[in-house]
């Protein structure tokens, strides 16, 4: 699921690089607020360490029948057992080093990468689990969400950079992703049952309290923004009639060639960014 | 003189119940090299943590001097990017400005023979280079007792013949926590061996490895005759 | 593993080598963004200066050229559906860009060691905690991922991982990691750390 350079349009990386720059600065102080996370291991060590076992994990061939195999992507394994905040860090420095040590992942892109997969993907994957507690049925659901969170997104972007995908070539891929959730899933229920056998203290007593629920409020608006734009990716040119029956069609802001490419993906952020402030203002009133 | 190290009566449980260290009386002198034996499980691993400072339990660890501790796990010490890196670690920590840091590791490369090594990333170390490697790290803190966890893991004869060569060369006072008996007796002339958490015996090495059978068992060696 | 070759490859020297870190980045992203942007056939002027570049760094042309194919798989894949969607112009230049791309990144990454390049983001205001995850993540990369291959071995040694026995070793993986971390932290306190 990592993007090469080259598919997305300025407009659209930027902006996403654009968003994961403080993002990612936001992070690192709640990280760094967050409680250590057992009394023997210290941060850095310990978060380095996890960012070389996703690596060897992915390496791990689970096999699901007819010859074909599957790997665990990690992040909502990760947020499980470090909490959202510090999964996040470790997801980020595996996506930097992917893309320059192995170029999976452009390196123009590696902020929309870093947006898809180690902020929206752990944040997803960690909401059921926040939610529901850490029995199979949620950590399944957060495996899956992690991965479907990603690829909604991915495609959004993709559509956005006027790369098109519709019809059947959409489908199959849709489908594609939908096993590499449920795969995702089932591998991550497995393994946080297998570790919680093996290494019991490795988990945290319960889903660490950093994220309150107006976090559920904003994955839910990721949710169904991405939903909503996966719909949108189908048929592109619906952003388009709409913009002609409200008769924007004329305005110069969609006609420039300057601009052009712009309008979309910063309606949808606009968008994005509106859902998610109405929400903490909601949850803030609680 | 005052021996470099008393320890009176120390006791440690660990927080799950286990008494790993049942009261254990020992002392050592400057320049003096024991080793420490005794099965697995016997505490001696977790006394070297309470000397080095990781852990603390009751009764006394008194120390006129400074303690540095080389791992059983090379890799798991030189955790930089490179080599002068790592050494230079501990001096950073102690206060000493980079270029000082790096003339002190320099230094405690060469003495343990792997100056060349200096910009190397630890990964492609062999096992005796990491072990020489993490000697000098611990070397650049300028410790009065060097404690080793094992120091013969994965080491080949050649360079187990090397370490030796090494060890003999420092002054420091040294504690070889090993079950490699040649290894031992190479180097130290006095044991210590624990079991359950005690001291069973505090001796001349060859003494206690007869008392307590330790030495690889002639009864089922080949019989090459 | 593949990285053994790009450390033997970003310690060796030539002028691109010993040249700062920054301004190899800042030439990297300058590249990338001229592939990225300009139309139809401008990025193969970008071609031949990549491979300039590679002879002047005396680095080995055709394993560079092939390891840069790795990213074909993927971009082969969307570029197929593309073509599929009814692009296909657009399928092709998608390819040739993320493959230039991708080999402009590789010698970038060929050419400077990762302790310069962490550096000369640190130096840009990127956050010291995630450049010392990075760091620590890179040094242990290898190690474990040895461990996981040597896993993997000896499973296909005893006819393969069924699923649970995966899930096994993920959970031995993790455990030894967790281990080794701590053991990590140890030997940092033992040296004067303070966190």
């Amino acid at each position: 699921m990592h993007i090469p350079d080259g598919f997305l349009s300025p407009p659209v990386w930027l902006s996403f690089d654009a968003i994961s720059v403080p993002a990612i600065g936001w992070i690192v102080h709640r990280a760094k607020k967050a409680a250590p996370l057992t009394p023997d291991a210290a941060h850095i060590p310990l978060l380095g360490v996890m960012g070389a076992f996703v690596f060897a994990a992915q390496m791990i061939n689970f096999p699901v029948g007819l010859g074909a195999s599957g790997h665990l992507l990690g992040g909502s394994l990760l947020a499980i057992i470090l909490g959202p905040a510090a999964a996040m860090l470790v997801m980020t420095a595996v996506i930097v080093l992917q893309a320059l040590l192995f170029q999976d992942g452009g390196v123009l892109v590696v902020g929309v990468n870093i947006f898809n997969m180690a902020i929206a993907g752990v944040a997803a994957g960690y909401l059921p689990v926040r939610l529901m507690g850490r029995s199979a049925f949620p950590v399944f659901l957060g495996g899956a969400f992690s991965v479907l969170v990603s690829a909604a997104l991915v495609l959004w972007q993709l559509s956005l950079s006027g790369v098109a995908i519709t019809g059947r070539p959409l489908w199959t891929a849709s489908v594609l992703f939908a096993i590499t959730a449920v795969l995702e899933g089932l591998i991550t229920v497995a393994a946080i049952r297998a570790i919680g056998r093996l290494s019991p203290h490795s988990l945290p007593d319960q889903p660490q309290v950093s994220f309150p629920a107006r976090a559920a409020f904003a994955t839910l608006a990721l949710l169904l923004a991405t939903g909503g734009t996966w719909i949108a990716s189908a048929a592109p040119d619906g952003l388009q009639h709409l913009a002609a029956n409200i008769g924007l069609e004329a305005n110069p802001v969609w006609t420039s060639a300057l601009l052009d490419g712009w309008p979309a993906p910063a309606a949808g952020i606009t968008g994005l960014a509106c859902v998610y402030a109405l929400c903490t203002l909601g949850g803030k009133r609680r | 003189m005052s021996p470099l190290l008393e320890v009176c009566n120390l006791r440690y449980r660990y927080p799950d119940g286990t008494d790993a260290l049942r009261g254990i009386d020992f002392r050592m002198n400057s320049g003096e090299c024991v080793a420490l034996l005794g099965p697995n499980g016997s505490g001696k691993t977790t006394f070297a943590l309470h000397l080095a400072g990781l852990l603390k339990g009751e009764g006394s660890v008194a120390l006129h001097g400074k303690v540095g501790i080389v791992f059983q796990n090379a890799d798991d010490q030189l955790f930089m990017q490179t080599v002068l890196e790592d050494v230079a670690f501990g001096p950073m920590n102690q206060g000493l400005t980079t270029t000082e840091a790096h003339a002190r590791a320099t230094e405690c490369l060469d003495r343990v023979g792997m100056a060349h090594a200096a910009s190397k990333a630890p990964y492609h170390l062999s096992a005796g280079e990491k072990r020489r490697v993490a000697i000098a790290g611990v070397l650049a803190m300028q410790p009065d007792l060097l404690v080793f966890d094992e120091p013969t893991t994965s080491l080949d004869p050649p360079a187990e013949r090397e370490l030796i060569k090494l060890l003999r060369a420092l002054p420091q006072a040294k504690l070889l926590v090993t079950h490699d008996v040649p290894f031992a007796r190479a180097l130290a002339s006095r044991a210590v061996f624990f079991e359950h958490g005690q001291v069973a015996a505090d001796g001349p090495i060859d003494n206690v490895i007869d008392r307590f059978d330790w030495d690889f068992p002639q009864s089922v060696s080949p019989d090459r005759r | 593993m593949r990285h053994l070759l790009l450390d033997q490859w970003s310690h060796r020297s030539s002028t691109i080598h010993s040249a700062d870190a920054r301004t190899k980045l800042v030439l990297l992203l300058l590249v990338l963004l001229t592939i990225s942007l300009a139309p139809g056939s401008i990025p193969l002027v970008i071609a031949p200066i990549l491979l300039a570049t590679i002879q002047v760094s005396r680095l080995p042309l055709n394993a560079l050229l092939i390891r840069a194919a790795l990213v074909l798989p993927f971009s082969a894949l969307l570029a197929v559906a593309i073509w599929f969607s009814g692009d296909s112009s657009g399928a092709a230049t998608l390819l040739i860009k993320s493959y230039l791309s991708a080999l402009a990144a590789l010698l970038f990454a060929a050419t400077t060691p990762l302790p310069a390049w962490t550096a000369a983001l640190r130096s840009w205001h990127v956050p010291a905690t995630l450049i010392a995850i990075i760091q620590v993540t890179y040094r242990y990369l290898f190690v474990i991922a040895e461990e996981a291959q040597t896993m993997s071995a000896a499973a296909r040694a005893r006819g393969g991982f069924r699923f649970s026995a995966a899930t096994g070793a993920l959970a031995v993986l993790f455990a030894r990691s967790w281990q080794r971390a701590e053991s990590v932290h140890r030997a940092m306190l033992a040296r004067g750390y303070q966190p």
